[in-house]
């Protein structure tokens, strides 16, 4: 068994170490997920603790048997994010592109980083949002073909089928602005 | 699009995805968080378990579906209970509703608080009851008469159990307008029994037994003389010593009852049908009431053989039903 659903089993056990093993393995993949989802620090930041929360206390309903537990965590961080975006739909743009602004100054070093992060975060923003999360979990959260498909709930040739087509979405989007 | 094109924009992209740096997570996240979320889960579930509890009792919601739930089969029972009542009401013994009838008189019977109450019910059944004879005589469906009978007894009975169990100044008003009613209900039968088939005329006669020990059994409880030693059925055969308190002379008798007719109607005097002072004084025992003015017709009947034609029925007691006895009368 994997280390990740051996630390699951514990913590439903109420091992609180292997809670904190757990959140220090996917902390990093969680929130590079949710902030090239949502374009800002604060917000991936807030989302992760409440997508680490809800694996916590629903941790006794993973079975290993079903899949991978990075999978697991990541539906659930899937899940949230869509409601989050929902949520901040319904607010209005107004707030969201002052939460771009925000997220960009916090994002970037220097000139061409800001500039290249602004470029992937508009490229990606035109990207079918399956493509965008395919992008998102496999680039950035370093995960399986497989695991991306437990994730968001499709088959392994499926998810390959649509990374192929999100990369070179995101290629000729990139060329059209002049970023190669 | 060319497959060299496919590859070298997939190349490109992921090149280009290869070098973006994304923002380091701050140390709240990295360092913090497990605890903040550990902290968070255990004060959740410490909440969650009284709010459940609360939930139960102080949902609003919960509440009033329950108080319509409870209103709506309040409402149902209560127009259930309604039309059955209504639809019953005039059920006649062959009816199938006729259960349902009786159903309703003995829940009230059961409602009462006092026995006073229950003999005035009892007493307004058996009224109730011989508005089905009528019916019944009528409309010459004898379906139901076994039943009715049963409901009539059941009636009569009843209310005699329950005089035992009422205060003797209850007793006392309640027993003449028992006794009166009861007169009433034996000479109605002993009219409507003539004619009839055997499946009515028996139950009738049954249900006047009934009645007429009902009656002497009042006569005993308020200290009258008993009508008589003979109980006759409304056709006019005479049965004898059901009374154990016999005695008296016809003359005695309430001749306004059908028992007080049954001796010289029937012909079997047998020498107690009187003394000579009975003939002359029929007030001189019982109560005022029960002894109406001599006829001369009382003068047959100390004969012990007369026939019914001289006998009291002629003697004018305006009672409904002499013509009936008096037809029955060998």
């Amino acid at each position: 068994m994997a280390p990740l659903e051996e630390l699951a089993l514990r913590t439903a056990d109420g091992d609180e170490d292997a809670f904190a093993e757990i959140y220090a393995t996917l902390v990093d993949p969680v929130y590079r997920y949710l902030y090239w989802n949502l374009y800002s620090r604060e917000d991936a930041e807030d989302l992760a603790e409440e997508v680490f929360l809800k694996c916590l206390v629903n941790i006794s309903g993973y079975e290993p048997g079903r899949g991978p537990f990075k999978a697991w965590a990541f539906r659930i961080a899937h899940n949230l994010l869509v409601d989050h975006q929902r949520k901040r739909s319904r607010r209005g743009q107004e707030e969201l592109k002052e939460g771009l602004v925000d997220g960009e100054a916090t994002a970037a070093e220097g000139l061409e980083e800001a500039e290249r992060a602004r470029a992937l975060r508009e490229s990606l923003e035109d990207l079918p949002s399956s493509q965008r999360q395919v992008i998102a979990m496999k680039y950035f959260s370093e995960m399986s073909n497989s695991e991306v498909a437990t994730a968001l709930g499709r088959s392994e040739g499926a998810v390959n089928a649509l990374q192929h087509r999100a990369l070179r979405h995101l290629g000729k989007l990139l060329e059209e602005r002049d970023w190669r | 699009m060319k497959r060299g094109r496919k590859e070298e924009l997939e190349a490109s992209a992921l090149a280009f995805l290869a070098d973006i740096k994304t923002p380091e997570a701050s140390s709240r996240l990295r360092d913090y968080g497990a605890q903040r979320v550990l902290a968070r889960a255990k004060a959740a579930q410490g909440e969650k378990a009284p709010a459940a509890e609360r939930r139960a009792y102080r949902s609003p919601a919960l509440l009033r579906h329950v108080l319509v739930a409870a209103m709506l089969v309040l409402v149902i029972m209560l127009v259930f209970t309604s039309g059955a009542y209504a639809f019953s009401y005039g059920a006649q013994p062959y009816s199938p509703l006729y259960g349902t009838k009786i159903f309703f008189e003995r829940a009230r019977v059961a409602l009462t608080t006092s026995s006073a109450q229950d003999v005035h019910l009892e007493m307004d059944f058996s009224e109730r009851r011989m508005e089905e004879l009528r019916n019944m005589v009528s409309s010459g469906n004898q379906g139901g008469a076994q039943r009715w009978l049963h409901e009539y007894r059941r009636n009569i009975e009843g209310a005699g159990v329950l005089f035992d169990s009422i205060s003797s100044q209850e007793a006392g008003e309640l027993a003449g307008q028992f006794q009166e009613m009861l007169d009433e209900q034996a000479g109605m039968m002993q009219g409507m029994q003539q004619g009839q088939p055997s499946s009515l005329s028996e139950p009738i006669g049954e249900a006047y037994r009934v009645c007429d020990q009902e009656r002497i059994r009042m006569r005993r409880r308020c200290g009258q003389q008993d009508p008589g030693s003979a109980t006759q059925e409304p056709g006019g055969q005479q049965r004898q010593g059901e009374c154990p308190g016999e005695g008296g002379s016809p003359q005695q008798q309430d001749q306004t009852s059908p028992t007080g007719t049954m001796p010289a109607g029937s012909g079997t005097g047998t020498g107690e049908a009187g003394s000579p002072a009975d003939t002359t004084s029929g007030t001189s025992s019982g109560s005022p009431s029960d002894a109406p003015a001599e006829t001369p017709a009382d003068t047959s009947q100390s004969n012990g053989s007369q026939t019914v034609e001289g006998g009291p029925m002629t003697g004018g007691t305006g009672y409904k039903d002499e013509g009936m006895v008096r037809g029955h009368m060998p």
